[in-house]
């Protein structure tokens, strides 16, 4: 997730930059329509 | 495995800053791998306008009213400090105005929910939609200061000829304040039928909030027109999916709203969609999570978007090369909400089916 929705969840969590993230949804939709 | 086919075409509105550039990425890895789709292209970024004199935005709704589905990314309105910045011959009007005057309908806001991301109001489990009547009352009013004791009338003049009415508002015993406000019986019409027509579309019940315990005629016409337009044309088919149509007075409905989890329309009354759709907002946490539809009254017309603007903190960080974490995810369902109407209307469920795995991911 982005930093907006990880400060949402807790100062701590973990989030991935722009590039990251959209890479991370790439990766999963791959998967999904695999 | 092959591209799945999209039978008709999407029109595709480009927008500003660092949306623009998300926008681009979505449509390059997430949506053209998967889908044979003809995108109708309109740059409506803010250099485009200009060099347009925003000629851009009109072909586009009128592409849009066309095609019948159209996806936008956010765009800038310009301000005093844009038109310096890009040196604009004027200070072009919000492309969302332009476009829904010339398609017309009713907006509506959609929260997207995240199980994992907490909400201010942790009861809501699911989405709240709000469709705001977008025209007359408070916003097209009359209003202005009274100097002194005297009598305040309100008249109307027929057209043709007939003989005035004139009613009686107030003896004023000192100086104040008054107003004149009003609506038409066509727009409260399209906007239910727009109403109505989404709560179809999304299988969720349909309410209407006024207040005509204290507004008996003003209130009491939406009221009566609502109804009329769902017993005419979508009580059978609410019926059939099992979902209703309801009037509420606007303070039970702000209490429901609190206490029930979700999943239905909430038709509001311009003011009250004004306020609201910021409370409903603020309570599902983010405006990085919030869509924007644009539905006409028949409901064969949509345009979805980011309800949020062009993230132009980020945009500068990206400029000067830097990474940032800009959240996609509003963007996205801009695609997959047009996807999504795009094959109901051509009956294709894969390119449905597509947009509710995209939504998943």
């Amino acid at each position: 997730m982005t930093k907006d929705l990880a400060l949402l969840i807790s100062p701590d969590q973990k989030w991935l930059t722009t590039d990251e993230f959209m890479d991370k949804l790439d990766e999963n939709l791959q998967k999904a329509m695999g | 495995m092959g591209k799945i086919k999209v039978k008709n075409p999407i029109v595709e509105l480009d927008g500003d800053e660092m949306t623009r550039i998300i926008w681009a990425k979505i449509k390059d890895t997430l949506i053209l791998p998967y889908l044979d789709v003809d995108l109708k292209y309109y740059d409506l970024s803010v250099e485009k306008r200009d060099e347009t004199e925003d000629q851009i935005t009109i072909d586009a709704a009128n592409a849009i009213k066309e095609h019948r589905v159209g996806v936008k990314c956010a765009t800038i309105t310009p301000d005093e400090g844009r038109v310096e910045e890009f040196g604009l011959k004027k200070m072009w009007r919000s492309p969302n105005g332009t476009l829904r005057n010339i398609i017309g309908g009713t907006i509506f806001r959609q929260p997207i929910i995240i199980d994992n991301v907490p909400r201010l109001v942790p009861g809501w489990t699911q989405p709240i939609v709000i469709g705001r009547h977008a025209f007359g009352d408070q916003y097209r009013a009359t209003d202005f200061k009274v100097p002194g004791p005297g009598k305040l009338t309100m008249t109307f003049q027929p057209e043709d000829g007939g003989e005035p009415t004139t009613y009686n508002i107030f003896d004023f015993p000192e100086a104040g304040v008054a107003m004149g406000m009003y609506n038409l019986d066509e727009s409260i019409r399209g906007f239910a039928s727009a109403c109505l027509n989404y709560g179809l579309n999304l299988g969720w019940p349909v309410y209407l909030s006024t207040k005509n315990t204290i507004l008996k005629v003003y209130d009491g016409r939406f009221k009566d027109i609502f109804q009329e337009v769902y017993d005419k044309d979508f009580k059978k088919a609410f019926e059939a999916k099992g979902i209703h149509y309801e009037h509420r007075l606007i303070d039970d409905m702000v209490a429901a709203a609190m206490k029930w989890s979700g999943g239905y329309v909430w038709a509001c009354k311009n003011y009250d969609g004004d306020v609201q759709s910021d409370t409903v907002a603020q309570g599902f946490g983010s405006l990085g999570l919030m869509t924007s539809v644009l539905m006409t009254p028949d409901g064969q017309t949509v345009e979805a978007e980011a309800a949020h603007g062009t993230v132009t903190r980020h945009y500068r960080l990206h400029q000067q090369g830097k990474p940032t974490s800009t959240n996609p995810i509003a963007s996205i369902f801009a695609w997959t909400r047009g996807l999504h109407f795009r094959g109901e209307f051509d009956g294709t469920p894969e390119v449905v089916t597509f947009a509710n795995t995209l939504e998943k991911v």
